[in-house]
């Protein structure tokens, strides 16, 4: 390597304050029409109950689709048809679009709430907090819970909802859970969606489940790494697709791998398997692409961000000793 | 009851009386499908304006007919719905827009061409899955041959409420707070977030050369913000949550430094 390191660290940090900006007050800027025209056309970015963005989650045009399109017309007609499937197809498709430029690096680069979630810790670490990790033996179990949601509240539910068999609260079940909708809203000076629904009992619980879990993981956040991007259920929806994008993280093996487990101190999602000697383990599940792992490793061309063929920035010695001058790998500044 | 001096025709007797003017009433027949019936004395034309502007408004040919509108996915977003009506002093314009679930370009332009002599613009439409709200503050243009209108007073019509003026500043801009939302009525229907919907007009009248303009927005609004909605659960279970969260803060098992 010659010259100065690339500073990824520093540059996800800008990316992802732009688009927080971006994704949080796009709409203010673009006007509300063109905020439409983004959602539309970026089918991944924030919440479609902020009122001035640039964005909405995939996940509603899935609870939307499964309940209203799928649920209803069957509860209606008693037919199950390959042409109700049809809105899901094309959301996939819009979804795909993006997806197959940014793979995972969404939930590491975009996503507003995984930003806040590493500002929290970062303010954790400010204030000399504790850190606490996943306890042993959790891992597995914890990963398993994103999947949950995903089948759950994003389309059982919906369905359950749209076919009658549950109350309309049902049909968009992880959006009234979604603590992204709680802080996407809260930062455009919203205080609306606080306000706890209590329509029915449906309303009130699931309601109630979003505020839990938005209040755990605001003050969680300060002392554990992205407490709510582990059981996310657009991360499980991501996951399903990591395969089908070019951009990917890979291992060449060093002999030394598993032995420093920087990389693993590094990771954000504590994925233990990015410090195995197995290349076919590094890119797992949880990974969001951020790219810390690369950076805090000390051996040559082990670990890389590929987009293809193309290395886009493979670890180095000198970005080891570059970044390891400023921060620890838990995130701690030095000095 | 007597609308712009017509007498009221069989089949009248049940027209509102929270407005003075006629109605479009608006059935939704699927996704991509509208249909339209002027619930008003039998004379005007029904047009419909695309979002698209290279789509050319459609006019129903047949006065006082109901108007069955169909839209394909890539032309539907708002689309402007506005009966017109010519006599020799008086010219009326009655406004809707209907929000189709599809994916189409923005109404901006659609917006920015005037459709009448005298009209009500939104400025903005609300979003998809956002509607006019009870309590809220939402902007209206008034245009006289696409000019703004200012000084001239823009009056709301709502089921169970006063009719109330707003006045449009130098911009002709009137800011139109919604009234409170009435009980339960036959006005009412449940929109996309189950919440209840009632119609309003906004009429505004002027006098040209002796000519006498109506113009009319309709659509309809909801509930204030926090309808059924309780913010002091929604921040005590917050903060029972932060509780929770507190408790990883503690030194102890499983803490580092």
């Amino acid at each position: 390597m010659t010259g100065r390191p690339f500073p990824l660290s520093r540059l996800r940090a800008w990316v992802q304050v732009a688009m927080f900006l971006v994704t949080v007050y796009g709409g203010v800027v673009v006007g509300p029409y063109a905020a439409d025209k983004l959602s539309t056309a970026l089918p991944a970015l924030s919440c479609t109950y902020d009122r001035q963005n640039g964005g909405w989650c995939v996940l509603r045009p899935f609870q939307h689709q499964t309940s209203h399109q799928i649920g209803a017309t069957v509860a209606r007609t008693g037919n199950v048809t390959w042409e109700l499937l049809k809105p899901l197809g094309i959301t996939l498709l819009a979804f795909f679009a993006w997806f197959v430029v940014l793979n995972k690096a969404f939930c590491g680069w975009v996503c507003p709430l995984g930003s806040a979630q590493e500002w929290l810790y970062a303010l954790g670490r400010r204030l000399r907090l504790v850190t606490r990790g996943l306890p042993a033996g959790w891992m597995g179990r914890v990963r398993a819970i994103k999947w949950f949601i995903l089948l759950v509240f994003v389309f059982v539910l919906p369905l359950a909802g749209g076919l009658g068999w549950l109350p309309g609260a049902a049909s968009e079940a992880w959006c009234r859970v979604c603590p992204s909708r709680l802080l996407t809203t809260l930062a455009t000076g919203n205080t609306e969606e606080m306000a706890l629904m209590i329509g029915d009992g449906w309303d009130a619980a699931l309601g109630a489940l979003g505020y839990l879990l938005f209040g755990f993981l605001v003050t969680a956040a300060c002392v554990m790494r992205q407490p709510f991007c582990r059981i996310c259920p657009l991360l499980a929806w991501n996951a399903l697709f990591k395969r089908l994008a070019p951009l990917r993280l890979t291992k060449n093996p060093h002999p030394r791998c598993g032995q420093c487990r920087s990389c693993h101190a590094a990771c954000p999602m504590e994925i233990p398997e990015v410090a195995s000697p197995k290349a076919g383990e590094v890119f797992q599940d949880d990974c969001t692409l951020c790219g810390r792992c690369i950076e805090f490793c000390p051996q040559e061309d082990v670990l890389r961000l590929k987009l293809g063929p193309v290395t886009l920035i493979h670890s180095h010695p000198e970005r080891f000793r570059a970044i390891s001058r400023k921060e620890l790998a838990n995130g701690d500044r030095r000095g | 009851m007597v609308v712009f001096g017509l007498p009221v025709l069989p089949g009248w007797a049940d027209l509102p009386a929270w407005t003075p003017h006629p109605l479009l009433r608006k059935e939704v027949k699927g996704r991509g499908e509208l249909r339209v019936a002027p619930f008003s004395p039998p004379s005007g034309e029904l047009s419909f304006y695309s979002p698209d502007p290279e789509t050319p408004p459609f006019t129903t040919t047949r006065v006082g007919e109901e108007a069955t509108l169909r839209v394909e996915s890539g032309k539907g977003n708002y689309h402007w719905i506005a009966l017109h009506r010519n006599e020799p002093e008086r010219e009326l314009s009655l406004a809707t827009v209907h929000f189709f679930s599809l994916v189409g370009p923005s109404p901006q332009a659609m917006l920015a061409v005037p459709k009448s002599r005298l009209e009500i613009v939104p400025s903005p439409l609300p979003r998809e899955h956002s509607v006019y709200r009870a309590e809220e503050a939402w902007d209206f243009l008034l245009r006289f041959d696409g000019l703004p209108l200012a000084g001239q007073v823009a009056t709301l019509y709502a089921p169970g409420q006063m009719a109330k003026g707003f006045r449009s500043d130098e911009r002709g801009v009137v800011h139109v707070v919604f009234p409170e939302f009435s009980k339960p009525s036959g006005e009412q229907k449940t929109g996309h977030s189950r919440r209840p919907l009632q119609p309003f007009q906004l009429g505004v009248e002027h006098v040209m050369a002796g000519r006498h303009f109506t113009s009319v927005f309709q659509y309809e609004y909801g509930p204030a913000p926090l309808f059924h909605r309780s913010p002091w659960m929604g921040w005590l279970v917050t903060g029972v949550g932060m509780g929770g969260g507190l408790l990883l803060w503690r030194r102890g098992r499983g803490a580092k430094r």
